[in-house]
């Protein structure tokens, strides 16, 4: 990581936190522990909270697919780190190969309808969001989405473009095949 | 149409906006509102949304050697990447308004 204090200007007590959760994850922490533990009144409690609430909380979209939201959205944004992340969390629940092809090539993917065109529309809001009509909401009412899944699918990109702007500005290290592993182990049993 | 994740947003932006930190909140609420465009830590804000895996370590020294504390870059790095993602989110929330009500 590119900022020092980020990467060791911990307090005592987090850096004290920082070596419990390290033997824990079983593996080197993901930077993004680090940036989540330092100073975490101005950013990682908030926003922990808020990836728990729309990520894991009460949802007409299953865990596995608002996980493949956020590697998507990861992807749109050519963010490694969390892509590599959001994959590996999605790929435990749906199956790998089928993260892969929706990955690969969307129109033909085996993937639930409304969730393909979610997917469709957090492109569009994800690249280019002045062209996100009222017309690509009736699209997504007329695959029988409710309105409170279309903000979880809004809330999962707003997340996903604060975190990979994050990772990469900050100079996340890519993570290794055991820490992406570790990963989505960790954040498919306890959350954020 | 109801938004259930409002306050846990309220709470993210006011954390970035007004938690004491080293630079004033005015300043860190024209990052959250994209509004700060000018001067080094403007263009610092602007590369943090629009490319920032062109963010190298030179850039970060140039800022350090021109009087802006690690806390003060760490600050902009977040709240300029919070409003890359406001952007995002009101333009979602916005043309959900605008297509009338739904189930």
């Amino acid at each position: 990581m590119k900022l020092r204090n980020v990467t060791s200007g911990h307090s005592l007590a987090r850096k004290l936190m920082l070596k419990v959760a390290r033997v824990m994850f079983g593996a080197e922490l993901p930077d993004v522990l680090r940036v989540a533990f330092y100073r975490p009144n101005f950013f990682g409690k908030p926003i922990v909270a808020l990836e728990n609430a729309v990520l894991r909380g009460q949802s007409d979209w299953s865990v596995g697919e608002r996980e493949l939201f956020a590697a998507f959205v990861s992807v749109k944004n050519k963010c490694r780190f969390c892509m590599d992340a959001h994959t590996a969390v999605a790929g435990r629940v749906l199956g790998h190969e089928v993260v892969d092809a929706i990955m690969a090539d969307l129109p033909t993917a085996p993937i639930r309808a409304p969730a393909r065109a979610m997917l469709v529309f957090l492109d569009k809001l994800t690249i280019t969001p002045e062209d996100v009509t009222a017309d690509d909401i009736r699209a997504l009412r007329t695959e029988g989405i409710r309105d409170d899944a279309i903000v979880d699918g809004i809330y999962i990109c707003m997340i996903f473009c604060v975190m990979n702007r994050v990772a990469d500005a900050f100079g996340y290290e890519i993570m290794t095949p055991k820490q992406i592993e570790q990963t989505g182990k960790f954040l498919l049993r306890y959350g954020y | 149409m109801s938004d259930r994740h409002q306050s846990l947003l309220n709470r993210l932006v006011q954390a970035v906006v007004q938690t004491k930190g080293s630079l004033d909140s005015a300043t860190r609420a024209d990052l959250v509102d994209a509004k700060l465009t000018t001067g080094l830590l403007g263009a610092f804000a602007i590369k943090v949304a629009e490319n920032p895996t062109a963010i190298g370590d030179s850039q970060i020294d140039d800022l350090l050697k021109r009087g802006h504390s690690e806390d003060a870059i760490f600050e902009t790095i977040i709240a300029a990447s919070v409003g890359f993602a406001l952007v995002r989110l009101r333009r979602g929330l916005a043309v959900l308004e605008e297509a009338g009500p739904g189930s």
